[in-house]
């Protein structure tokens, strides 16, 4: 008895203490977001916090948001991927492609998604067996995979539109940008189901612990018996697919895969996901934290497009509170290790 | 002869340690002065003080008859002392004469001075009678080579004091009688040496004077003439065991494990053999494989050839993976550096290796976690607030049993430690052995590699002695002591009348 009095004490005690830390960082991230969506509110009369402009903001981020879940799981193993934008023109011109050829809606999309899990699969091979360091290795394929999606395009948009066919268009639109229930764009809902489904992955799987124990230590892990090489390979697989996932959604908004499509996409899913409280040098992070940070981006660029600023001057705000939120994980994780 | 250097009652403690305690040490013109200890003795420490890095409690530095304060490793160069630490402090991609001059290149105007650079790196050169070319880079040197130019580095600042951190541990035969050749030259010139080895044997060759220190204090200085290696070794050891180590009956089963010709660049050992409920200590010095060899056993490291038995049974072990899957467990030497994630939890550290046990179809069973957590906080009493809390934050000793918690969890069969109480304070200690007696109680066959002497000899039931990768002797518990160890240790035998 004074046993099971014992545990429920220390049940007590552990909730309370239970991810003080990681609370606090998506607290904040989160606090911040419905701040800035004040803020955008009174400064534009209103018409920011309009059902409408928030779904379209939901919209925009979407792609941002998909590709920044892939992120999270390799930035938690210490590494990174400044492939992915390239992979989100790979998966979506190499998935128009198949349509153009005569292939079934679904099997092209599996077939884009294959495109990516390869190019993953690519990255994470360089990184675990050849050693490569991440930054350099995805800076590689970076270039490779923006060059295949330019030789499978041949240069050119690979155009479903041109295909004529009224069914296929309008099914890849719906993809693209339709709503259900009257007005929630579907893409949305595909971002949601993908955050579930990854942020279970990552919390609730025997592979998400040992993602988080390769990032933190990585020797540690691989003589605590997991296998390091398999855990990050994954993490790279999981970063492609998520990439050529975001990469079809934009195909299929525009009807028409373009060649340059998802440049620069990296570093706004890196962004998300360290604003979210990912630690770039790895054992930290999660999904609902990037979720939250890809919206924090969203709505600072709805919200000055709104109030008419300079895209340039965008760019500095944006960029300055990028800088913040990593100088702000830095100086924390400096204290916790004084 | 001139006294260069003088220390007189030098203390200093450490949070829950006196590392030095009233140690003097002097230093003559021309002199080799051997300082012999074991490893925690209090060597390094005391070399640390002198070079700048800590300063000591108590007691004072003379150099040239006149009182020194040594703030920093900068006033420790001003004053002419240098240290040719084990690992060298040079750049690699540097060539050598940018490595001596470091920072002090001759200038022309804005610019090194090439010219003048390599001419006066020559001079060095030349004069310690090395055939090193002052343009080659450091990298492509062979590592007793790339020892010349830290010497030609100490030369360059006019050091006259000079300590050799265990100088030959590195080097072949061959490059041994060079780097002593050099040392000869150096004597002549008046540069005072302070040599650190814990090879006894070769101290007879150069050595003018030997001090001794022991678990901080300073037991004595001798002409180095006067002494043999037997007396020298009963000094370095000659302590007294208390009681430190909980008694125990050990009930000695079948062998439970074996290993068979290990081979690797660094490993040449025939065979292990370890019964169930048996501790198997391995003794050694730093370096000479000890720590390989757990690696080896446990497929952390490569092997050209090794066959590993547990309970009778060939297994075939390619990587941590399939060692855990046999049985095997492994608690490292630093567990900050490869035993724990200090940023990640308590409960997570536990469950570690324990991961595939608690999924079903791939998920966590987040309950079974928790209370395998629960489990082992509690019977190993580790002292956390709470299962959530970060590793980071517990005491050295409830980190360490955060460790073996982590294997206790698996059906380990054999255990390997790898210097269990480093860094932990005595009462810690104590739970530790407590806990590997118990170990041994449930028939784990258990292997504790150790530098801590009394340690080895207080909790084994046998005891290897590595030395150079291999197994270079083995005692009972009856029969060990010290001083056989030691010599062992050091490579020699331990016949009578050999090697004194």
């Amino acid at each position: 008895m004074s046993g099971e009095l014992v545990t429920s004490t220390k049940k007590a005690k552990v909730n309370i203490m239970k991810g003080k830390d990681e609370a606090l960082q998506k607290f904040l991230a989160f606090g911040v977001l419905i701040m800035l969506c004040i803020l955008f509110g009174v400064l534009t009369g209103g018409s920011f916090l309009k059902i409408d402009n928030l779904l379209t903001i939901a919209l925009q981020v979407t792609p941002y948001a998909i590709l920044g879940f892939g992120l999270t799981f390799v930035l938690i193993t210490g590494g990174t991927d400044l492939s992915a934008g390239s992979v989100i023109g790979f998966g979506g011109i190499v998935c128009a492609k198949a349509v153009t050829m005569g292939v079934s809606i679904p099997v092209a999309i599996i077939i884009g998604i294959l495109a990516g899990i390869i190019a993953g699969l690519i990255n994470g091979l360089f990184v675990t067996k050849l050693e490569v360091t991440p930054f350099i290795a995805t800076l590689g394929t970076q270039f490779a995979f923006r060059g295949l999606t330019q030789l499978v395009g041949q240069g050119k948009p690979v155009s479903i539109q041109a295909l004529g066919d009224e069914k296929i268009i309008s099914v890849f639109r719906f993809i693209g940008g339709g709503t259900v229930f009257g007005r929630i764009p579907f893409p949305t809902i595909i971002m949601i189901i993908t955050a579930i489904v990854l942020g279970i992955v990552l919390s609730k799987t025997g592979f998400g612990r040992r993602l988080y124990a390769v990032g933190s230590n990585e020797e540690t892990a691989r003589l605590s018996g997991i296998n390091v090489i398999k855990t990050k390979l994954t993490a790279y697989i999981i970063c492609g697919a998520t990439a050529s996932m975001a990469g079809i959604l934009l195909a299929a908004r525009l009807a028409s895969a373009q060649s340059n499509a998802g440049q620069g996409y990296e570093l706004e899913g890196i962004a998300a996901a360290v604003i979210g409280g990912t630690s770039v040098m790895g054992g930290e992070g999660g999904i609902l934290g990037t979720v939250i940070g890809a919206f924090v981006m969203g709505v600072l660029r709805n919200g000055l497009n709104l109030l008419k600023v300079d895209a340039f001057v965008q760019m500095v705000i944006i960029g300055t509170i990028i800088v913040i939120g990593v100088w702000y994980d830095t100086a924390r994780r400096k204290k916790q290790s004084v | 002869m001139t006294e260069l250097l003088k220390m007189c009652g030098i203390s200093k403690s450490f949070p829950g340690v006196q590392a030095l305690s009233n140690v003097s040490l002097t230093l003559n013109a021309g002199e080799v002065h051997a300082l012999c200890g074991e490893n925690g003795a209090g060597k390094s420490t005391l070399m640390k003080i002198l070079s700048g890095v800590y300063q000591a409690d108590e007691g004072e530095i003379f150099i040239n008859g006149e009182k020194v304060a040594i703030e920093n490793t900068k006033k420790a160069q001003q004053l002419g002392i240098s240290i040719i630490f084990q690992e060298f402090n040079l750049c690699p991609h540097l060539s050598v004469a940018n490595n001596i001059w470091l920072d002090r290149q001759p200038k022309k105007g804005l610019f090194v001075d090439d010219k003048k650079l390599i001419e006066q790196t020559k001079a060095i050169l030349d004069d310690l009678g090395l055939s090193i070319s002052p343009k080659a880079l450091v990298r492509t040197l062979s590592v007793a080579e790339q020892q010349m130019v830290e010497f030609a580095k100490a030369i360059s600042f006019n050091s006259r004091i000079l300590v050799l951190d265990e100088p030959t541990a590195a080097l072949t035969e061959s490059e041994i009688d060079r780097l002593f050749n050099i040392i000869h030259k150096l004597k002549a010139k008046g540069v005072g040496m302070i040599y650190i080895s814990h090879r006894l044997e070769e101290l007879a060759r150069i050595a003018d004077r030997v001090s001794v220190i022991r678990d901080g204090q300073y037991i004595g200085t001798y002409d180095y003439k006067d002494v043999t290696i037997d007396k020298l070794v009963s000094m370095m050891v000659g302590r007294e065991l208390n009681n430190k180590f909980p008694s125990h009956k050990r009930k000695i089963g079948k062998v439970l494990f074996e290993a068979r010709n290990i081979r690797s660049n660094k490993l040449n050992v025939d065979n292990i053999q370890v019964r169930s409920g048996e501790i198997v200590g391995i003794a050694g010095l730093m370096g000479a494989g000890r720590t390989e060899l757990a690696r080896a056993i446990f497929g952390a490291d490569k092997t050209y050839h090794k066959e590993i038995f547990v309970d009778g049974k060939p297994v075939n072990i390619n990587s941590t993976t399939s060692a855990i899957k046999n049985g095997i467990g492994y608690i490292t030497e630093d567990r900050k550096k490869d035993g724990l994630a200090l940023n990640m939890t308590v409960e997570r550290n536990i469950n570690m290796a324990y991961i595939p046990s608690l999924c079903k179809k791939g998920f966590v069973d987040e309950n079974a976690a928790k209370e395998n957590a629960a489990k082992y906080i509690d019977s190993l009493r580790i002292k956390t607030p709470s299962m959530y809390q970060k590793m980071q934050n517990l005491s050295g000793g409830n980190q360490q049993k955060t460790v073996l918690a982590k294997w206790l969890c698996n059906d380990i069969k054999v255990l390997i430690f790898d210097e269990p109480t480093r860094g932990i304070d005595v009462g810690a200690k104590y739970e530790i052995y407590e806990l590997m007696n118990k170990l041994s109680d449930n028939g784990v066959a258990i292997i504790m590699i150790s530098s801590d002497l009394p340690e080895i000899l207080g909790m084994s039931d046998r005891i290897l002695v590595m030395h150079n990768g291999k197994i270079s002797g083995e005692l009972n518990r009856e029969d060990a002591t010290q001083e056989k160890i030691l010599r062992y240790a050091a490579g020699l035998s331990n016949e009578e009348g050999k090697g004194a």
